[in-house]
């Protein structure tokens, strides 16, 4: 699980919302890949986005988090400049996006929720075809094919049309497109809708390997277990508005949730409360018929303490779990809502 | 320039692999003129005579009657009409009826006399209504006999009167002006335009109906696209938006310049259609098709899907069609509400100057391909501007 967890295969970056404050890591700026700064979005009386502003730093995954209707594929659209936001600015590596530019889409890699390919092209014609689009030719453009046709497992089914394919494999396919050029920035539209569990891991992999290879993705999902599994920060939408963004764990916290640890004590219950109620990070202790629960902002880095604690004070530890709050909880306190309602 | 040229060879090759084209383009167009070419089989043979069946009952039988039967004798020589002659009125009618003559002139009872008199008299001209180009025939030869036995008289009536002739005399001095110059002749039929022969006529209009339906194609494929998320992925690639309508557009004037000129190879080679010279006709071809694409860029681009824009296309090319004159000759040619409609589409134009060709009037020809060009530029303009919001949408 990720959703923002230190020890990380590669650095992650938490990711202030003001601009003020920047960037940093290791000490050093880091200058973001997206900046989404204020775009609002009206269709008629449907204020779809207002006032959204986050960052995208390069090797880290944002997660936009709603329902459907939340204004996160219209986020998306202003993002790959397909709409013009009524207000904000949206800059790709310090490019600003807009209709008529094409200097920071090169930069973008967009994998649409719709499986966008052409049913009447093979998968090889497909990824040539918008290759060249970006203005990869010869020699490059086919090693990069063969490159991507592997990546995404359909080598041998390269020269059969994607008409012929099952849902996974145009899924893949789909993916396939938007990393054909290398892009900066990945964006995922919801990319794992409608598909059957075994892509659907094989597609939450690839976007965690792209991640661990420096590679900005922004991902929009209204599946709650896919964002605290991928992304690094999460940003909470409904209505059009940004409700609020940080990592899980800031989530979590700022709405007053917190970890709830069942540690299964054989012996004596009392001395053993006793000695882990006062421990450092514990914010309230309580027996049950079989153990103690503990209420902790964060149960990773007490635990062992805990376990000693209960050791020490004589009693034998059976069972211990760990329940840490999810999103849907946060959001449900956010919105007052459910997540899928 | 580069990424237009990709849409476009992305966009031949996704249609040709789909086929519909090929049906729409090709097969459909060539079917059907050929099935229409067999309903209307006697019409084929551009050389035939045409004929009109008529006929005369006389139930007068003096000078005026025997000087109009023989008018019709003569007419009847020059091979145009051909007559019967009738003594009984109910079976000349009948005859009417059953199709067998397509008009029938009935000289009543008193004609001469009346005539020779000065005094009021008629000629009554019976027609078939499935034959209305005979009984206009009909009643042009009794128009213009009843002119000129109106003359005869007047000039009769002023000789009387200035005492050149006495009263008793009238009737004579009638017949020796009726006899100076023949009172009603056929004129050779002409049209004040140039007409297609029947079997280029019917492939013609075919080819110019169904090119409607490759012209549609890029709006269509806009719209398919949008629905598909590969519009979006266009979109957000590295090219001007612009590129992506021009693409489809110039795969969609090869497509249907292609297909007209396989169907002018195809009908000439098959059913003996004279499409006049080969690269002027080609030229033809290509002003057409760009007027159908400017005029489908227009039609269905208010709509939200593929199948709406299909819808009115459908509509919009099926009105077109017959009001320019693709499924049936517009009557009355370039004359009338009609014809002005006729002159309003493409496929009017089109025929027009395939019409101008096979007559050997290039200038003419080079006036409808400059009108053609000018529809497609103007319709485009129209249909440029409505397709920025249909990408953006």
């Amino acid at each position: 699980m990720r959703g923002g967890d230190d020890a990380e295969p590669h650095a992650r970056v938490a990711w202030p919302t003001a601009p003020a404050s920047g960037p940093c890591r290791g000490g050093a700026p880091i200058d973001p890949v997206l900046e989404v700064d204020g775009i609002s979005k009206r269709f008629g009386e449907l204020q779809a986005v207002d006032s959204v502003t986050f960052r995208v730093a390069p090797g880290e995954t944002y997660g936009l988090l709603g329902p459907n209707g939340a204004g996160k594929s219209t986020c998306i659209s202003m993002i790959a400049a397909l709409l013009t936001p009524d207000a904000g600015t949206i800059r790709v590596l310090g490019q600003e996006m807009t209709t008529s530019s094409t200097a920071g889409r090169a930069q973008i890699g967009l994998v649409p929720q719709e499986v966008a390919v052409y049913p009447d092209l093979t998968a090889r014609e497909n990824l040539r075809f918008f290759g060249r689009l970006y203005d990869i030719t010869g020699g490059a453009l086919n090693t990069r094919v063969d490159q991507i046709l592997d990546v995404i497992g359909l080598t041998e089914r390269a020269d059969d049309r994607s008409s012929e394919f099952s849902g996974g494999m145009n899924r893949r396919l789909n993916i396939g497109i938007g990393l054909l050029h290398q892009p900066q920035l990945l964006i995922l539209d919801e990319p794992t809708v409608g598909v059957d569990p075994q892509s659907r891991n094989a597609i939450l992999d690839s976007v965690e390997q792209l991640s661990a290879e420096g590679m900005a993705v922004l991902y929009t999902t209204h599946y709650m277990e896919e964002a605290e599994r991928l992304c690094d920060r999460i940003g909470i939408i409904d209505a059009g508005k940004l409700k609020a963004e940080g990592t899980r764990r800031e989530l979590t916290t700022s709405v007053g949730e917190r970890d709830r640890v069942q540690v299964g004590v054989s012996g004596s219950l009392e001395p053993a409360l006793d000695a882990v109620r006062h421990l450092d990070g514990v914010t309230s202790a309580s027996t049950t018929d079989d153990g103690i629960t503990l209420i902790t902002d964060d149960a990773g880095p007490i635990l062992a303490r805990v376990l000693d604690a209960i050791t020490g004070a004589g009693g034998s530890v059976t069972t211990v779990e760990v329940s840490q709050p999810d999103l849907e909880a946060v959001f449900l306190h956010l919105t007052g809502k459910a997540l899928r309602d | 320039m580069a990424a237009t040229w990709l849409i476009t060879i992305k966009e031949l090759r996704t249609q040709l692999r789909r086929g519909t084209v090929l049906i729409l383009g090709f097969v459909a167009p060539l079917t059907l003129a050929f099935i229409m070419n067999l309903v209307f089989g006697g019409l084929n043979d551009p050389d035939a005579p045409v004929t009109f069946d008529v006929g005369v009952v006389d139930h007068d039988g003096g000078e005026m009657a025997d000087g109009f039967v023989a008018t019709l004798h003569d007419i009847t020589a020059s091979g145009l009409v051909d007559l019967t002659t009738y003594d009984d009125e109910p079976a000349a009618r009948d005859a009417v009826d059953a199709g067998d003559i397509g008009a029938l002139w009935v000289i009543p009872e008193g004609f001469s006399t009346a005539v020779s008199s000065g005094r009021d008299t008629s000629l009554t001209v019976v027609g078939d209504v499935d034959s209305p180009t005979t009984a206009s025939v009909a009643r042009s030869i009794a128009d213009r006999y009843a002119t000129g036995v109106g003359t005869s008289t007047l000039a009769a009536l002023v000789a009387v009167d200035t005492g050149v002739a006495e009263p008793s005399e009238i009737g004579e001095v009638a017949d020796e002006v009726a006899g100076a110059a023949p009172i009603a002749r056929l004129d050779r039929i002409e049209s004040d335009t140039s007409v297609l022969d029947p079997t280029t006529s019917l492939t013609a209009g075919m080819a110019i109906f169904f090119v409607y339906f490759t012209a549609g194609i890029p709006l269509l494929s806009i719209l398919e696209e949008r629905t598909g998320g590969t519009l979006a992925r266009l979109l957000a690639a590295p090219i001007p938006a612009a590129s992506i309508r021009a693409g489809k557009t110039i795969a969609s004037i090869l497509l249907g310049t292609v297909s007209l000129a396989c169907l002018m190879v195809a009908s000439s080679v098959l059913m003996g259609a004279d499409w006049g010279p080969p690269l002027p006709a080609l030229l033809l071809a290509l002003a057409a098709v760009i007027a159908a694409t400017g005029v489908m860029s227009v039609a269905g681009s208010a709509a939200r899907s593929a199948e709406q824009a299909g819808n009115v296309q459908s509509i919009v090319a099926i009105v077109l069609g017959i009001l320019g004159g693709s499924f049936v000759p517009i009557p009355g040619g370039n004359t009338g509400v009609l014809g002005t409609l006729q002159k309003l589409t493409p496929n009017g134009w089109f025929l027009d100057g395939l019409g101008a060709l096979q007559n050997g009037d290039t200038s003419e020809a080079a006036r409808t391909i400059v009108v053609l060009l000018a529809i497609g530029v103007a319709a485009g303009a129209v249909g440029l501007q409505l397709s920025r919001t249909a990408l953006r949408r």
